[in-house]
């Protein structure tokens, strides 16, 4: 297990390492001068043209450029400084990052909470016509796009019946619906994902050792079958926060929330690129970190596993 | 063939797909009104016999514009999901077939690719190259190669071990015609279903890119343009916004029906899995 464990953060060290050599590398390509970016629209002098060059190191080569990005972000968590806005890119996104978790965590909840009881119980009911509805209903879930659901919860819940705001954030009525906008989509995954996980499971050996036992159906399903049903999906769950993550930029948009989706929207559009990869390089690290702690909480899940 | 024909889900799927295209190729002589004509006498009116879906706020038809949207998604989400497709198939053939230093190496490539939920990276891409449509067909691509590598490399290895490719290489077949002759016909069913899947997800992420904006720009009839430009009137007209993202949920879920069925009949493995 534990020789496991290492073999797998070594490779999430690799990964991300190379993950800021790709987001690093990439800024390089983009065409124009980043330093008549920044002054954008005015002209910098001359003098200030060369004392920014030699500020930001652009003179010395992209080797030594990143190596001393990478130094900075290893020793001290510098990430640079925003173009446009001149404050350290680490703040920005320590002021925005807690907005977007807690709409993560909002999405991911709505996802749990609806999607797998939807799931659980489409492969458990014996009605046919009920199982293909909540099906649909899934699959409505997972088609559509979440700026088109946030905009008709907004038509129905804020214009319509005035039940929470329309945008802003602060309190928990300005969280709801774009949770539900964010996890609608996990909600649907997760339904077709939990329905089949138990169609798998349900026909199980053991499961018809403990019908046979003389357990009532409810007793088989609650202790056999969900049970073990659950495995694959809380790995599925897992992999939902990534999508959290990037579906976090368009809910953010939409809602005109704070966060980093937000942020890296606006950083794109007034190519201010330290700020473009500091986001996308915090957001990419905690992705992998999560999904590598979803596939070690496996041994505790299924003590079967063996690594 | 038969056995597809016996899947309701096939058969809608490409009835649907079919009716997509058609509405594409002759939008211009289908659509009851020009979809860029402005008519300010008939500015926001709600959904009425002569204007199906209403008007927005030029006077423009949104049925209309609607029809020819469907021209933008189509056509953006079957180039991005050919680069998606292209390079996913050669570069898990050559991961796959070939194993050892150079899979090391491809997979690693995947790994970075895969470290990056898809948006971000089609957004890495875009920041790079700037918006635009060309743009967003080459992010979304890009971004959707890596899953695909994976899949066809994972075929390409069960493949390999089977005993009629094992039948193949005593008999002395050379390598090349191997992996042409034998596995890469195998791989294509499965290459298909992810095919249908991501070309569901392209369309989906190709009006996300749009309503963000960085792909069509207004007055595109692009879906996620018309969504996004109606969202400050939505007191004033619910109907654009509305119908406009209806249309590309109906295409995405019909889409996906179709790639569950394709799914469930060419790899029944994977049936009833998502």
């Amino acid at each position: 297990m534990i020789g496991y464990v290492v073999r797998r953060v070594a490779l999430l060290v690799l990964t991300l390492l190379l993950a800021s050599l790709v987001i690093y590398g990439a800024m390089q390509f983009v065409p124009g001068d980043p330093i008549l970016a920044m002054f954008f629209p005015r002209l910098p002098s001359e003098q200030v043209y060369n004392n920014m060059r030699e500020q930001l190191g652009l003179d010395k080569p992209f080797l030594v450029r990143y190596t001393g990005y990478l130094g900075g972000i290893l020793s001290r968590g510098d990430l640079g400084a925003s173009f446009k806005q001149g404050r350290p890119v680490k703040t920005i996104i320590a002021e925005n990052i807690g907005h977007t978790a807690q709409l993560a965590v909002g999405g991911l909840l709505v996802a749990l909470i609806l999607g797998i009881p939807i799931g659980f119980y489409a492969a458990v009911t014996r009605h046919r016509i009920l199982d293909n509805a909540l099906m649909v209903i899934a699959l409505v879930g997972v088609s559509a796009p979440s700026f088109w659901l946030g905009i008709l919860l907004i038509l129905v819940f804020s214009l319509g019946l005035g039940w929470f705001p329309t945008s802003g954030i602060g309190g928990f009525a300005t969280l709801v619906l774009p949770s539900f906008t964010l996890g609608l989509y996990g909600a649907g995954y997760l339904a077709r994902f939990a329905r089949s996980s138990v169609l798998e499971v349900k026909h199980a050996d053991y499961v018809t050792t403990a019908r046979s036992k003389g357990l009532s159906e409810r007793q088989v399903n609650l202790k056999h079958v969900f049970r073990n049903a659950l495995i694959p999906v809380v790995t599925m769950a897992g992999l939902l926060v990534g999508y959290m993550m990037g579906g976090a930029v368009i809910v953010e948009t939409v809602f005109g929330r704070s966060g980093l989706g937000h942020v890296l929207v606006n950083a794109i559009t007034q190519k201010d690129f330290p700020l473009v990869q500091g986001v996308l390089l915090v957001t990419v690290s905690i992705f992998c970190t999560v999904n590598l702690l979803v596939d070690l909480s496996y041994a505790y899940i299924d003590p079967r596993v063996k690594y | 063939m038969r056995r597809a024909l016996r899947e309701p889900r096939i058969v809608v799927g490409v009835l649907f797909l079919i009716c997509l295209c058609v509405i594409a190729i002759f939008a211009p002589w289908i659509v009851p009104y020009d979809p860029l004509e402005v008519d300010t006498d008939n500015y926001l009116q709600p959904p009425s016999a002569a204007h199906l879906f209403g008007t927005d706020n030029l006077g423009r038809d949104v049925f209309s514009r609607v029809l020819f949207g469907t021209r933008y998604s189509l056509v953006l989400g079957l180039l991005a999901i050919s680069i998606s497709g292209t390079f996913g198939t050669i570069l898990g053939l050559v991961s796959g077939f070939l194993g050892g230093k150079t899979d090391m190496l491809i997979m690693r490539v995947v790994d970075v690719g895969l470290a990056f939920p898809s948006v971000l990276l089609a957004l890495l891409v875009i920041s790079v190259i700037g918006p635009g449509l060309p743009s967003i067909i080459l992010a979304i691509g890009i971004s959707s190669t890596p899953p695909f590598t994976r899949i066809v490399r994972g075929s390409v290895l069960a493949i390999k071990e089977m005993t009629f490719v094992e039948a193949a290489r005593a008999v002395g077949v050379s390598r090349p015609r191997i992996l042409f002759r034998h596995i890469l016909p195998e791989v294509f069913a499965p290459a298909l279903t992810m095919a249908t899947l991501g070309l569901a997800g392209a369309i989906f992420s190709a009006s996300s890119l749009s309503f963000l904006g960085f792909g069509a720009q207004p007055p595109t009839p692009e879906w996620g343009v018309l969504v996004s430009s109606a969202r400050h009137q939505l007191r004033a007209a619910w109907w654009i916004s509305t119908f406009s993202g209806l249309a590309i949920m109906i295409s995405v879920l019909m889409i996906n029906v179709l790639g569950d069925g394709l799914r469930d009949i060419l790899d029944p493995k994977l049936r009833g899995k998502i």
